[in-house]
């Protein structure tokens, strides 16, 4: 039971980042990124190959395991985690020179979906690069012999509050405002001087850093990672968590991963099986995810904790304005 | 319009056309409709400028040329005497020209204060660094912008709806934050796009007001309009376009009894 909560707690911090990652991108900024999954991938496998090069090589080698074209590079925890951030980060730079050119949401999306399929192909098929299909195994958890460790899943939540804190700061500050302006109203935000290409740009990068942190939480844990784990259809796990939990709200991303991350994909293993149909279950994880969706986005698209109510413009005594305040100051009649 | 009647002009309003802005043979089309034709123009420094015309003139499209949310597909445009032809929209507004737009343009997921807070210059908590690491920084910024926006909705009369969502107000309060959010932007060209449309007499006269006062702190602005009376009321300069191009400019008094503004409007 103890290996199993830490389990669990240690799936929700790394959902948990990657949703908060999308919920900049999607839920504040309203860039469609459909490739999403593919940073996640990224950084796993940086993480991966990182930890394999520090602890395992010899033993990956083994097993005829091919990684980074057989370069032994190798970086002990966490580096090989802040650089999975570093890297994913560098490549959503890259990628967002052409991605985040467009006006039109629904030309991105396009752009990363075909990204995705881009790089789901290449890594599937360069096998030297993270053993293609197959994978990366042996992959060595930190602070722990073996079983789920409390150590590891303390690293997780020290990374959980500092990507919650990055989020609400962004979220809060001037640049939250800049960012919903440019999800809602991007011409107009081009008209005030401020450019939409540049603060989309930020936005990708550092959504994607997330994506790719998260990858390499997941991965150090999972000790394992290949092209199944990162499906296209792995996308719509984030995307439900962030639209059920309430896009634009951080607080709502965190109940979301809990709610659908854990809750669901968890729920329904607890299902009694079948033996006569042998993939039932995991079918069904995928039909009350689509479920979900459907049904949140038709009766509650806001989701369950809908994005921050407006502030009230603050008064400093009861009935006396901050203009009153300025008029006084000025002499004039309050 | 040629440099001896620029001058001419500048004699006859006693104002200093110092060619501010200038298009110089723009031209736009939309698949093979001409919008605007062969248009030169000098809009004098610290003028309001009026265009009006009938519809389908290319009034809203030379506007449009002039602010860079469409290209010309031949001429150039001069701002402060650089070509800004190739410049993208917002290099052209952090440059000091705002335009509104013709339909609305609040955002509507921000509060009122919020639309005139974004468009504050120079902010430095607009960016990840900024918004993370200088916090002491941008919260002084905001607190003093925060007092200025204020005020100048406690002016315009939206000071009670500071902090509901933009999205809420009427569509005469609209256009009133639209105009208060372009000067708060610290524009010097303002590109003012049918202002009046669905104003109460009230607001408009509010409206007329805060122009006036704009252009007497020096800035130019050129506003679209098809209402004959605030532009009677507004403008220095009146222009009026048919079928994509120029075809006068001058006083309101002159533009009266021009044959060829009588036949553009009357048929």
């Amino acid at each position: 039971m103890e290996y199993y909560i830490i389990t669990l707690a240690i799936i929700f911090c790394s959902d948990a980042v990657f949703a908060l990652g999308l919920n900049l991108q999607y839920g504040l900024c309203g860039i469609m990124n459909f490739g999403y999954i593919f940073f996640y991938a990224l950084g796993a496998y940086v993480a991966g190959a990182a930890a394999l090069g520090s602890q395992h090589t010899a033993l990956a080698h083994s097993t005829g395991e091919q990684f980074l074209f057989g370069l032994n590079v190798g970086l002990p925890y966490p580096v090989n985690v802040l650089a999975a951030a570093v890297i994913g980060s560098a490549a959503a730079s890259l990628v967002g020179l052409t991605l985040m050119r467009s006006l039109r949401a629904d030309f991105a999306a396009l752009m990363s979906v075909a990204l995705f399929l881009v790089a789901y192909g290449v890594i599937g098929n360069l096998t030297p690069l993270f053993n293609g299909y197959l994978g990366l195994s042996l992959i060595p958890t930190p602070l722990s012999s073996g079983e789920p460790s409390w150590g590891y899943l303390a690293c997780c939540v020290i990374i959980l509050i500092l990507v919650v804190v990055i989020a609400v700061g962004i979220t809060t500050s001037p640049m939250g405002r800049r960012m919903r302006a440019v999800r809602d109203r991007p011409d107009v935000v081009q008209s005030l001087g401020k450019s939409v290409f540049r603060t989309r740009w930020t936005v990708f990068v550092v959504g994607n850093g997330m994506a790719a942190l998260a990858g390499a939480m997941a991965v150090l844990f999972l000790t394992g990672f290949s092209p199944s784990a990162w499906a296209f259809a792995e996308t719509l796990n984030v995307y439900t968590a962030v639209i059920v939990g309430g896009s634009g709200s951080n607080l709502g991303t965190l109940l979301g991963t809990l709610l659908v991350g854990v809750g669901v994909v968890q729920g329904v293993l607890f299902l009694p099986p079948d033996n006569s149909v042998p993939y039932l279950i995991p079918s069904l994880q995928w039909v009350v995810l689509g479920l979900v969706t459907i049904a949140f986005i038709a009766f509650r698209p806001k989701g369950l904790v809908p994005e921050r109510p407006p502030r009230r413009v603050m008064v400093d005594r009861p009935g006396r304005s901050i203009v009153a305040r300025i008029q006084g100051k000025l002499g004039a009649r309050p | 319009m040629n440099d001896r009647a620029a001058r001419s002009k500048a004699r006859q309003t006693g104002a200093e056309l110092a060619g501010a802005l200038e298009v110089a043979g723009v031209s736009r089309q939309y698949g093979g409709v001409v919008a605007v034709s062969n248009c030169s123009m000098r809009f004098g420094d610290g003028l309001i400028t009026g265009i009006v015309g009938p519809n389908g003139a290319g009034k809203s499209t030379l506007l449009r040329l002039i602010s860079g949310d469409v290209a010309p597909n031949q001429g150039q445009i001069f701002w402060r005497g650089r070509d800004i032809t190739k410049w993208p929209v917002h290099e052209r507004a952090a440059a000091g020209m705002v335009r509104t737009f013709q339909l609305g343009s609040e955002i509507p997921g921000l509060t009122v204060l919020e639309n005139l807070l974004l468009a504050c210059q120079g902010n430095p908590g607009e960016s990840p660094i900024g918004a993370l690491f200088r916090r002491g920084a941008w919260t002084a910024f905001e607190r003093e912008a925060t007092e200025r926006a204020l005020i100048l909705l406690e002016t315009i009369g939206l000071r009670k709806y500071a902090s509901s969502f933009a999205g809420s107000l009427s569509g005469g309060e609209k256009r009133l934050l639209e105009v208060a959010r372009a000067m708060t932007a610290q524009p010097s060209l303002l590109l003012l796009d049918e202002p009046m449309v669905g104003v109460s007499f009230v607001m408009r006269e509010t409206l007329i007001a805060m122009f006036s006062q704009l252009r007497d702190q020096g800035v130019t602005c050129v506003i679209v309009e098809h209402a004959l009376d605030v532009i009677e009321k507004l403008c220095d300069v009146v222009v009026v376009m048919a079928e994509g191009g120029v075809i006068f400019e001058g006083t309101m008094a002159d533009m009266r009894s021009h044959q060829g503004v009588r036949d553009a409007y009357l048929g």
